[in-house]
């Protein structure tokens, strides 16, 4: 069973009649079916017939006149000719310029040699490796007495200042050392004497605070003993009093069974008479 | 057999014209214009619906076709070729005038004056044109551009749907997406025209 939609293609196709015969047939089927999707349709269809109201306009086609060119190109236009002077140029410009910053080139059997300016000699026969080294060896040699000598005399000059600078040194600590000592006992005598009278001081601060804080500990535990000396004697009073009051208690004890024994007695002695 | 049909019979066998016209024959071009002229005019026409700018895209397509036909390969495909950039002159000129109208004027005002141009300052042509016609026509640029460009090509150009889907660089379903879509809002914008709906029905 076909569905009973379309999609919007078929629709274009039915509506500009591009379906085939088969499928025409299940689209009208379908049309017949969904009244909506045939409204739709007419709609589409009268869109499409008014737009076929609308007519071309009529217009002279204007002539197109091209300019005739001559295609054909002259020899000083052609690539080859541009190439070659371009050529040409470039070697003329280098020429021009090897003239004006003298260029030179030298080729002989020392070798070859390419520069701007004047041309510097070559090195001559006897630039070879002996020459060279005993050259060397001389000059190093020159070098290293004149450098021996040069040191030698920094060294005695260097030695020179160095004791008349101890010398120098020597002097001011002799000098600085006097003045100290001198300083010192001055000192030191100021100290001790300093020393001294704030030991006096101390001493009799320390005696004088010290009797006052004795005064004072007597004073405390005297207080202390005569407290301790009224409690212990009330406790021992209290003490004596109970010890009479127990000794009270045992004679009445007594008494009591001094009583009793004599009450025995009488009633053995009475039953006994019966 | 009318006139028309002899035209389209004759662009649709101008293979001979394309070939000489290739080959750089001055003669075989403008025999190739006098058969494209009306056509790519019209199109022009109903894409800007303004005649200045229909022949000003109508000129540079001509002149581009003339320049670049050399590079054209298949002969039987020149009638979506010239499609092509006629439509890409459409764009380009809409593109312009779009600058200049925003440089100057709102875009209201451009239709205001485009409007006036059409029914005032050419009373001839107003005289020719249809109701119907201009009514239809403002109806057509109201669409967006890809579905004008569509429907302007199938109803009017007559193409069908594969060289459509050429020139547009798209699917054939794709361009029949845009037909119907196109002609859906087409209808929409007709029936709530209030001319429309009174010339056509005094028209039944």
């Amino acid at each position: 069973m076909m569905e009973n939609k379309i999609d919007e293609a078929k629709i274009i196709d039915y509506l500009y009649g591009e379906l085939p015969d088969e499928e025409l047939k299940a689209v009208e089927k379908i049309l017949k079916d969904n009244p909506e999707l045939l409204t739709e349709m007419s709609g589409l269809q009268g869109t499409r017939e008014l737009l076929g109201k609308l007519e071309d306009k009529e217009m002279i086609a204007p002539t197109y006149v091209f300019d005739h060119r001559n295609n054909s190109i002259s020899f000083f236009q052609s690539n080859a000719f541009q190439w070659v002077a371009s050529i040409a140029a470039g070697l003329t410009l280098l020429l021009v310029s090897a003239a004006l910053l003298n260029f030179n080139f030298t080729n002989n059997s020392n070798g070859m040699q390419i520069g701007f300016g004047e041309q510097t000699p070559l090195p001559d026969a006897e630039m070879n490796k002996e020459n060279v080294k005993s050259w060397m060896t001389e000059v190093m040699n020159n070098y290293q007495s004149t450098t021996d000598d040069k040191i030698a005399a920094v060294r005695t000059q260097l030695t020179q200042e160095m004791e008349s600078q101890d010398q120098k040194n020597i002097g001011l600590m002799t000098t600085m050392m006097k003045k100290h000592a001198t300083g010192t006992g001055q000192l030191m005598q100021q100290y001790v004497a300093q020393l001294n009278d704030e030991n006096k001081d101390i001493i009799q601060n320390f005696f004088t605070v010290s009797s006052e804080k004795q005064k004072k500990y007597v004073k405390t535990v005297m207080a202390d003993f005569n407290e301790f000396y009224q409690n212990q004697r009330n406790y021992d009073l209290k003490l004596i009093e109970t010890s009479l009051y127990k000794i009270q208690n045992n004679q009445d004890v007594k008494q009591l069974e001094q009583d009793q024994l004599l009450a025995s007695l009488y009633d053995m002695v009475k039953t006994q008479s019966k | 057999m009318s006139t028309a049909t002899l035209l389209d019979i004759a662009m649709n066998h101008s293979e001979n014209i394309i070939e000489r016209a290739k080959l750089g024959d001055k003669g075989a071009f403008n025999k190739l214009v006098s058969l494209w002229h009306k056509r790519i005019y019209n199109f022009s026409l109903k894409y800007f619906n303004d005649h200045d700018l229909a022949i000003e895209a109508t000129q540079k397509t001509f002149i581009k076709v003339f320049d670049h036909l050399g590079q054209l390969k298949e002969l039987e495909k020149f009638k979506s070729w010239i499609y092509v950039i006629a439509l890409n002159q459409c764009r380009e000129e809409d593109r312009k005038f779009g600058r200049l109208s925003k440089m100057f004027v709102s875009s209201d005002e451009v239709s205001e004056v485009k409007y006036k141009q059409e029914h005032t300052l050419s009373p001839e042509s107003d005289y020719v044109k249809s109701e119907m016609s201009d009514i239809v026509t403002s109806a057509i640029n109201e669409l967006g551009e890809e579905q004008k460009a569509v429907l302007i090509m199938k109803e009017y150009e007559g193409l069908k749907f594969r060289e459509i889907a050429e020139v547009l660089s798209v699917s054939e379903n794709t361009v029949k997406s845009r037909l119907y879509y196109g002609l859906s809002h087409l209808k929409k914008i007709l029936e709530k025209s209030r001319a429309f709906n009174e010339s056509y029905h005094d028209g039944k």
